[in-house]
């Protein structure tokens, strides 16, 4: 036996013996349905709202703000920690910053920026832009410091300085660093996304997964609180799997930059 | 020349681009140091190389050889004097001195042999008849990896990393070629090979190149003439050398053994 | 949660007194001025019965008291009538114990271009403490009738407690905010204007707040069950017979501490009807029946514990 299939096979058991407990668990020692209703009934409602549509518009609220608020966060990462780069004394700027704010959680500047922007999409996508922004700028700047001197030397043979340099040198070079900050920083995201909807309630008007939750709760329909958390679980199986292992392997693992 | 030397080499020989009599590169009165306080690392040295002339700087390890050659691409300052390109002061890096290093890790890992090449000549500027992406494969030609061009760095090995190196710093026509014991880092069979192959570009293209190696075999079969750098970062001399291209042969040999003493005198 | 967690780790399972009930009793009720009646009560008991013990915990968000009712970690809770409903239609056991208070509560908005819910648009936001809080309640039922869509209502609302949403609301973060006494008299003297309020609401006075018993508590303990009902409704009654009594005591409450004045206001002041008879449980029951929050409408008898009166 291999140790792919190996590993697989041990994913696969866990998964089946986390389902299998939950199914069986509340069955057994008749749990109330409020308490801890079994796997199946969470399916199921799941598949009911998959089929009413309520699922998918719940999921591309919540995802389109995700969306914006990461695309936009790891543009103003990247500038931000280029441009540190190019200014003299920029990376202490930029460590300092980091420090100061890579441990607030994001979820805590929504207060903030509900004051400044209401009830919002804008104050979502600041929340998620500011849960991105430093675990990205850290990542970025790892890429950026231990960047090979010789590559940095190829560039400037060429007579590449500042902007281009960055562009066509630093920021490939430091890809293997920025999809991992990538990782970080989405997953920050997709949390403080849901947690933000969970505390206070739906942004605009366009209740999203953890709005749906928010309401599930005070339902008393605990079956639909475990659907939002599944569709949670499996936004982030799709991300982590589907998408950054795709752009992995189509990148840095087929360029030998990481094993 | 073939064809594809002419494509390659389509900028006017230097010695009809800047009158005669004057050299390719004229260092004059250089010094290195890495700061103001520092001791210096190169001092004042002197010397001049020539249009189609492979000029050898040799030296043990910490003589600033390497140093010296950084400061003619343009990477390390000079603390006093300057160099000249065809009579001009340079001070910047800039593509019309192409630099090979030593490292194999000098491709970018992100792009294919024939990219890493084409990118070369789309970011230095270098103007020429055929396309980028032909001048690229001419120089993968060149060194005999057309077959290799689709494949990444991490799909080469180390001996084909540097002919994609050479292709490079070919491809983009510098005035001047500088490398950095491009083959230190080789097997003896793969060195041995890519020495013969640079010594035949370097005579079919006219190539004006200065190499800095340890090795004075490798000195002896490729230099036109031979800087022989003593540990205080002068020069003990600069010697021509007769033997270019030949292997083996007494005369050579005693030529190599007499330069292997004054490496060692310098060196006391 | 985080405070719910903490009633988790705070409470403990009863032991058994001589008669075979209980001699613990575990409350956990909201913040404010609806519910002085049961902790005065709470209060008179403990005094009576020093063999009761009386663990009481405060939760700021109003579900999450029958949350802890339906985890088995409190006996009895302050509630509103419609999460009640909604949670027995989902299987809590949960049953009225009496009415707290009935009270006037209105949507108020400081900018006067809101005369009437058709003047809200899509981005505006109404503070309230829960999507289906009574109030809430009410006001959705009002949209129902007055707009014929309450889901629209429903997506501008904003959770937050009520004395953030004053707060909220005269700094122009929210729109409107879905008030209910002494919230609803601070937005008021803060210049906020009624936009909709009390019987056009509901049609009734608002049961804002009630208490409840797990079913299998009053079971197992119908003494203790009968004692704290009797002391519940004493502690109201002498807020109604005797405010300068009740205040005083009141003030010195370890979950109120504040001044005998500033109670007193609260009591008298501030448009709160305190009874333990149920006022305006028909009317919401129907508002939740025609929104399909709830499938059957049950009568007050069929969600309340034997003795509870009121329509």
């Amino acid at each position: 036996m291999n140790k792919p299939i190996q590993k697989m096979a041990v994913r696969i058991t866990v998964v089946a013996v986390v389902i299998l407990a939950w199914e069986l668990v509340p069955r057994m020692a008749q749990l109330s349905p409020v308490v801890l209703p079994p796997f199946s009934s969470a399916v199921e409602v799941l598949w009911e709202r998959a089929l009413d549509g309520s699922l998918w518009q719940g999921l591309l609220a919540s995802l389109s703000l995700l969306v914006r608020g990461v695309g936009l966060g790891i543009l103003i990462a990247i500038v931000m920690t280029a441009g540190c780069f190019i200014i003299p004394g920029g990376r202490e700027v930029l460590q300092t910053l980091v420090g100061l704010f890579n441990p607030l959680p994001a979820i805590a500047i929504l207060p903030l920026a509900l004051l400044w922007f209401g009830f919002s999409d804008r104050s979502m996508i600041l929340v998620i832009v500011f849960s991105v922004v430093w675990a990205m700028s850290l990542n970025a700047y790892a890429g950026f410091s231990t960047i090979r001197p010789v590559l940095v030397d190829v560039g400037r043979n060429l007579g590449l300085r500042g902007p281009r340099l960055i562009a066509s040198i630093y920021f490939p070079a430091a890809l293997p660093h920025l999809l991992s900050g990538l990782r970080i920083g989405w997953a920050f995201a997709w949390r403080t996304a849901v947690a933000a909807e969970l505390v206070y309630g739906a942004a605009g008007g366009k209740g999203g997964i953890g709005w749906q939750i928010y309401l599930d709760r005070s339902e008393f329909n605990t079956g639909g609180v475990f659907a939002g958390l599944l569709t949670i679980v499996l936004v982030g199986l799709l991300v982590e799997y589907g998408i950054l292992n795709t752009i992995e392997s189509r990148t840095v693992k087929r360029w030998g930059m990481v094993s | 020349m073939s064809p594809r030397h002419e494509r390659l080499l389509d900028a006017p020989p230097a010695a009809v681009a800047t009158g005669s009599g004057q050299a390719a590169l004229a260092v004059r009165n250089a010094s290195i140091a890495y700061g103001p306080k520092s001791p210096v690392i190169v001092d004042n040295v002197s010397f001049d190389v020539n249009q189609g002339e492979a000029f050898i700087l040799i030296g043990r390890s910490g003589c600033g050889k390497s140093t010296l050659l950084r400061s003619l691409a343009g990477f390390q300052e000079l603390r006093s004097g300057e160099i000249l390109l065809d009579g001009k002061k340079t001070t910047a890096p800039g593509p019309d001195r192409m630099m090979v290093f030593q490292n194999f890790d000098q491709l970018l890992p992100w792009r294919t042999a024939l990219q890493n090449v084409e990118f070369a000549v789309k970011k230095s500027g270098s103007k020429g008849a055929a396309s980028p992406r032909q001048r690229a494969l001419d120089a993968l030609e060149m060194v005999h990896l057309s077959a290799a061009a689709d494949k990444f760095p991490s799909q080469l090995s180390g001996g084909m990393q540097q002919r994609v190196a050479i292709a490079r710093a070919l491809a983009v026509r510098p005035r001047i070629v500088l490398m950095d014991e491009p083959f230190g880092a080789l097997d003896a069979m793969t060195r041995a090979s890519l020495q013969a192959e640079l010594l035949r570009l370097q005579k079919e293209m006219n190539m004006t190149l200065v190499f800095v190696t340890h090795s004075i075999e490798e000195a002896v079969y490729l230099g036109g003439r031979i800087g022989l750098m003593t540990p205080r970062g002068t020069f003990e001399g600069i010697y021509t050398n007769a033997f270019q291209g030949q292997l083996d042969s007494p005369e050579c040999a005693e030529f190599a053994g007499e330069l292997r003493t004054k490496l060692e005198m310098s060196a006391a | 949660m985080i405070a719910l967690v903490a009633a988790c780790g705070s409470t403990s399972e009863g032991t058994t007194g001589a008669d075979g009930e209980t001699n613990t009793v575990r409350v956990v009720t909201n913040f404010g001025t609806i519910y002085y009646g049961l902790l005065l009560g709470l209060d008179l008991l403990a005094e009576e019965r020093p063999d009761l013990k009386i663990e009481h915990v405060q939760l700021s968000a109003g579900g999450d008291s029958l949350t802890a009712l339906a985890s088995n970690q409190a006996d009895v809770v302050s509630v509103g009538v419609s999460p009640v409903l909604i949670a027995r239609e989902k299987g809590v056991p949960v049953r009225f114990g009496g009415s707290l208070v009935t009270a006037n509560v209105a949507l108020v908005a400081m900018d006067g271009k809101y005369r009437s819910l058709a003047d809200f648009q899509p981005g505006d936001q109404i503070a309230t403490p829960g999507p289906y809080a009574v109030g809430s309640i009410a006001l959705l039922g009002a949209a129902m009738r007055e707009l014929g869509d309450w889901k629209k209502v429903q997506g501008m609302f904003r959770m937050m407690p009520h004395p953030d949403a004053v707060a909220a609301l005269t700094q122009g973060e929210v729109q409107a905010h879905m008030a209910t006494p002494p919230f609803l008299q601070q937005g008021l003297a803060k210049g906020a204007r009624e936009v909709i309020g009390g019987n056009d609401l509901l049609g009734a006075p608002v049961p804002l707040g009630a208490f409840a018993f797990n079913e299998s508590f009053h079971k197992a303990n119908p003494k203790v069950y009968a004692a704290l009902v009797d002391a519940i409704k004493r502690g109201t009654a002498m807020i109604n017979d005797d405010p300068q009594a009740a205040a005083a005591r009141i003030a010195g409450l370890d979950a109120v501490k504040t001044t005998k004045d500033k109670v007193l206001v609260e009591l008298t002041e501030q448009g709160i009807k305190f009874n333990t008879e149920f006022a305006g449980y028909t009317e919401t029951a129907d508002t939740m029946l025609q929104m399909g929050l709830i499938k059957k409408k049950p009568a007050l008898s069929d969600v309340s514990l034997p003795n509870v009166t009121g329509s």
